[in-house]
């Protein structure tokens, strides 16, 4: 194909025109859809990755003008009726507003007239009539938007001039159930537009072959695809920011506020500011702090969190964007999408639990190439340290997270199939044949596509006796359909993956939205308390509906909300750079020079790995934040020990509360969730006993009211690799996490109805609760699919069975060192004061509730003797 | 949700305004001196109704329901029910005929002993009243005896004035599905269903199998006797969960 068509060099102009040149990528993007290519680009957010793909559009649509508008052609043919061409898909609404203004400013520069357009959950009605009539050139959407388009009839029609479907941001996809509702659309699109090109967007990962592979569905297809990766490699510096004095610096704790006064100069001026914190409530307690410390920082600073409305957001991107803003107080929020100018410097507060997430966060300073990306990391705790010096180490040796793809979710088959059977219905063959085409129902056996059927057309096996059950039909043209207005209606409204808390909506009397907090946080205030909420102090005047009315108060707020949020868990690549660390420490322990020496080793097999990289060789230094903790470590030696990498530590001691004992794999809070779990089951079964456990990233602690005698072989029959799974399907806490899972399985498999608008009483009396759904499935049909896949789910992604076995695996070739101490160590203490406790117990829970109130009892009678 | 195949039939004696009121684990209250079994919030009929709607409820739970309430009219030799609303989830479905079926054979098995099924209606009462009589059942919005005020909801409007009116001993009624989370541990607590006494009220756990719970927040003076595994606990309030807060109802 000719790269110098019309249309690519009035693009190329276009390009002159801003002074600039399009990357080389970009016109390697050009070039392959040109030649009808179908591929895969591996760009960061903000490198100029959407041009590479809306470029091809725009060159396709320039060649097609310049055409038309030239003499010979005054008898082109009628316009068809469809001329949707380019479906974008991108994660995020938020991100579909954004592109949606870039794309129509650069076609308005290029005086094109094509309708670009957003389809989401946030466009009107009466656009999305308007596109159901007559399709825009250009469609920028969500899976779920895709999803609701195929309930309407006779939604193919629209997909015929299909030429190319982009997945944007498809790293964000995989690992999530939107990704397989992603990869179902797209099988959906091939199949009615084979013609169209299918290309994915994806950040840096590390598993770049398998996302590919998940994108187009086989090995095959993924294999003729074009790879096109953007060069654009930046220099990321991590300083972190140390306590003067390690002794004060406290040994747990996830706020990081006593090294407030040593974040201060850093945001001074000159240049632009990004603090990033993991938690929403955190951010607005830093908020509220460095407010105080600075208050003539007063106008130029703000906070940005996602529970804020996006009026506010995008507000608050724009000032950062023309510089009125200087420093922006933020989480996750930011890290995506966003396209803003570059910040001079980002401050990571607390762990960023992973590499990928500590890299994107740093690369929102320095864009400009060449220059380097500057992330100052404050820890909140003093073993937070050991987390920077492994993550520094992890992004010099370029270690990324791998990502995957959910396998097989039947509850979003079992949504997607009533969806096809709303609209136009579906054969059940040529289904199952297309479905099979998609990576995540490639392994779909004839066994459980009828089971899936079965569920749907008569509700499954427990429903024999007498049923009235109907939701799909075969019509008499053997397709499958839903027949009943009612469920059809029920069904479009609630097509989507993502579960949502009840939140509720905060508002000036005046009128005036601020965001949402949880229903259980306001159900705690009455009116006229005050607490502190987007950045000021708000009175609750009362609650209406779903809208908490606020006003201004001078009354200092006494409460900050919290939102509930799953705790993130390091990423296996941190932890085991986190191990290394501390074998490291373990290694200087033994002798300052031994650590210099092994420092230095790893430096030049690093050095070795990096081949042809430019690199300073000599006089490498011991990192600082290990040199920092090196009083801490003394203390770990003295009091208990440093485990190198041979030893596998257990610490016991014994407090008011009873006996504890804290293990130390160093994996991760979810593999230790598991690991756990599995302990205190295992031994439950030896001998009966009560439990509390408690975890973080570095290990986790039984806490029981009996002595346990552990031993060597005690212990290497606890974490044994053998019948893993079905220890883990039996340990304790198993029916509560799975209880979890199938909150949002039951929603997306339609079990469970969330109430909308307007619904009418017969909808309310469709109400139940999906733990109540979940018991009876339980009780009646223990096999069914929906149950086995909430268990798959917490063994697979919640406790990740394969780590699981890989930890296990390590320890069972390590030495057990078991260690009584006197005090809590620095490992354990952090995990001693967590809050967040479990309880593991093999008594009845009527004994149990008999005990609590004997308790209860013995202290009120102890309460009345300290009173007379 | 266990299987009724061996009830324990617990039960706890109380006096209220000079009478005896016996608590069943089986959640239902039996007036000794007037013989009367009183349950709440059956909610039959419900598995039909979800189905028809395209929703996979499984079926089978009416009849433990009924069998439950059949063993306690045969333990307590009660001679008249009291239904506090509630009593069929939704629209017309195949499953009231079953209760239809069910009521004739209770009548004709106890020869005699059942001499009145009264239904005093709640908000999910919607069928015609020709057929609650086909099934021999008396109806009506609210039901006074003695000292004591039968009603479904005690915080609808009408029943606030009737309250208000009458100043009954105490108040029997329904509707909210009363339930405590029951602290075990610092951070582990389980929900339970309740019946909960206030100065004036009892308000009934919900009788029917497939039921949920709603949180409630007892006062001081307040009497709560959760139910596990058919057994009663009178909960002190320490021991109640600070997830016990209110909810806000859209």
């Amino acid at each position: 194909m000719d790269p110098s068509t019309n249309g690519r060099k009035t693009l190329l102009r276009w390009f002159d025109t801003k002074d600039r040149r399009p990357f080389p990528f970009q016109e390697q993007t050009w070039d392959a859809i040109a030649s009808g290519r179908n591929g895969f680009l591996l760009a960061p957010t903000g490198s100029g990755k959407t041009l590479a793909l809306f470029g091809a559009f725009l060159i396709s649509q320039l060649d097609k003008k310049g055409f038309k508008s030239g003499k010979e052609d005054r008898s082109a043919k009628k316009e068809p009726l469809t001329s949707l061409s380019l479906i974008w898909v991108t994660p995020l609404r938020a991100l579909a507003k954004d592109l949606e203004k870039n794309m129509q400013e650069a076609a308005a520069e290029l005086g094109l007239k094509v309708r670009i357009e957003r389809r989401t959950g946030d466009v009107s009605a009466s656009q999305r009539q308007h596109q159901t009539k007559k399709m825009p050139e250009v469609l920028i959407t969500t899976p779920e938007s895709l999803h609701i388009l195929f309930a309407q009839k006779e939604y193919a029609t629209h997909f015929d001039a299909l030429r190319l479907i982009v997945m944007d941001e498809w790293h964000e996809f995989l690992g999530s159930k939107r990704g397989t509702q992603a990869e179902l659309a797209l099988a959906r699109l091939r199949m009615i537009s084979p013609k169209a090109l299918v290309w994915g967007i994806s950040a840096t990962i590390g598993n770049v072959d398998e996302a590919k592979e998940v994108l187009f569905g086989d090995d095959k297809l993924a294999s003729k695809a074009v790879t096109i990766q953007a060069t654009h490699k930046k220099d990321i510096q991590l300083t972190s920011i140390i306590p003067d004095k390690i002794d004060e610096f406290p040994w747990h704790g996830h706020l990081g506020l006593h090294l407030l006064p040593k974040l201060l100069p850093h945001l001074d001026p000159p240049g632009s500011v990004l603090i990033f914190t993991n938690t929403r409530a955190q951010s607005e307690i830093w908020f509220r702090a460095i407010l105080e410390a600075r208050p003539e920082l007063a106008g130029e600073i703000a906070l940005h969190h996602g529970s804020l409305t996006r009026e506010i957001r995008m507000w608050v991107e724009d000032a950062l964007r023309d510089g009125t803003l200087r420093v922006v107080v933020c989480t996750s929020s930011l890290d995506l999408g966003v396209d803003f100018s570059p910040v001079d410097r980002v401050v990571q507060i607390g762990s960023p639990k992973g590499i990928a997430r500590c890299l994107q966060r740093a690369g929102r300073s320095g864009h400009a190439p060449g220059q380097s990306s500057h992330l100052y990391f404050l820890p909140t705790h003093a073993l937070e340290l050991i987390e920077a010096s492994a993550l520094r180490t992890a992004i010099q040796r370029g270690e990324l997270e791998e990502r995957y793809a959910v396998l097989k979710p039947f509850d979003v088959l079992a949504q997607y199939l009533v969806t096809l059977a709303v609209s136009d219905g579906f054969d059940e063959e040529k289904l199952y044949q297309e479905i099979r085409q998609t990576w995540a129902y490639s392994t779909v056996t004839p066994r459980e596509w009828q089971q899936l059927l079965t569920f749907l057309t008569n509700g499954g096996p427990s429903l024999t006796r007498y049923s009235e059950y109907s939701k799909i039909e075969r019509d008499e043209n053997g397709l499958y359909r839903v027949l009943d207005r009612k469920i059809a209606r029920r069904h479009r409204l609630s097509i989507g993956t993502i579960e949502s808390d009840a939140m509720l909506r905060v508002k000036f009397l005046t009128g005036g939205a601020l965001g949402s907090v949880e229903e259980w946080f306001i159900a705690r205030l009455e009116p006229g308390d005050s607490f502190w909420f987007a950045g000021r102090n708000l009175e609750l005047v009362r609650v209406n509906q779903n809208t908490v009315f606020v006003k201004k108060t001078q009354k200092p707020a006494t409460v900050i909300p919290t939102w509930l949020g799953g705790r993130m868990s390091f990423s296996s690549n941190l932890s085991s750079g986190l191990r290394e660390k501390i074998r490291l420490a373990a290694l200087a322990e033994e002798g300052r020079n031994g650590f210099l020496e092994e420092q230095k080793e790893n430096e030049n097999r690093k050095d070795s790995l990096r081949k042809g990289k430019n690199e300073n060789e000599i006089g490498i230094p011991i990192e600082p934040e290990l040199e920092t903790l090196q009083p801490i470590f003394e203390i770990q030696k003295r009091w208990s020990l440093l485990p190198n990498e041979h030893q596998f530590l257990v610490e016991t001691s014994r407090s008011r509360e009873g006996y504890h004992t804290f293990f130390f794999p160093f994996e991760g809070r979810n593999v230790h969730e598991g690991l756990s779990a599995l302990v205190a089951t295992r031994l439950a079964v030896l001998k009966p006993i009560t439990f509390t456990i408690a975890m973080n990233d570095y290990g986790f602690e039984l806490l029981s009211d009996q002595e346990i005698q552990w031993s060597e072989s005690l212990l290497r029959g606890l974490f044994s690799k053998e019948h893993l799974e079905r220890d883990l399907l039996k340990s304790v806490n198993m029916a509560e996490l799975a209880k979890r899972r199938f909150r949002g399985i039951s929603r997306v498999a339609g079990l469970v109805f969330q109430g909308f608008p307007g619904r009418s009483k017969s909808d309310r009396h469709l109400q139940m609760s999906s733990s109540l759904f979940y018991d009876v499935f339980n009780e009646i049909e223990p096999n069914h699919l929906l149950l086995k896949q909430s268990y798959d789910e917490v063994i697979q992604y919640q406790l990740e069975e394969t780590r699981i076995r890989m930890a296990l695996d390590r320890i069972q070739h390590q030495d057990i060192v078991i260690r009584p101490t006197h005090k809590f160590s620095p490992f354990a203490f952090p995990i001693f004061v967590d809050r967040l406790r479990e309880r593991v117990s093999s008594e009845k829970l009527v004994d149990r509730i008999r005990k609590i109130q004997s308790q209860v009892a013995s202290e009120f009678t102890k309460a009345v003797r300290r009173d007379s | 949700m266990n299987k009724n195949s061996n009830l324990a039939l617990v039960n706890l004696e109380l006096s209220r305004a000079g009478q005896t009121l016996l608590l069943f684990g089986e959640k239902a209250v039996f007036w000794k001196e007037q013989q009367i079994l009183i349950l709440s919030d059956l909610h039959l009929g419900k598995s039909h109704h979800f189905q028809r709607n395209g929703i996979p409820l499984p079926d089978g739970y009416q009849d433990l329901t009924l069998s439950r309430l059949e063993a306690l009219i045969t333990f307590t030799q009660a001679s008249r029910v009291f239904f506090l609303g509630d009593l069929f989830h939704s629209k017309y479905n195949p499953e009231w005929e079953y209760f239809r079926i069910w009521v004739e054979q209770l009548k004709s098995f106890s020869t005699g002993q059942i001499s009145e099924l009264r239904l005093v209606k709640g908000n999910h009462d919607i069928l015609p009243e020709s057929i609650y009589q086909s099934a021999g059942l008396k109806l009506c919005d609210h039901w006074t005896e003695g000292p004591f005020l039968f009603l479904h909801d005690r915080d609808g409007a009408v029943s606030k004035k009737l309250l208000m009116d009458r100043k009954p001993a105490l108040c029997f009624s329904g509707h909210k599905h009363p339930g405590v989370r029951i602290k075990t541990s610092a951070r582990e607590s389980i929900p339970l269903p309740c019946f909960h006494f206030t100065v004036s009220d009892l308000i009934l756990p919900a009788f029917g199998d497939l039921t949920g719970l709603h949180l409630i927040t007892p006062n001081n003076q307040d009497e709560v006797y959760a139910i596990a595994e058919g057994e009663l606990f009178l909960i002190p309030n320490t021991s109640l969960s600070t997830r016990n807060s209110k909810r806000f109802r859209p």
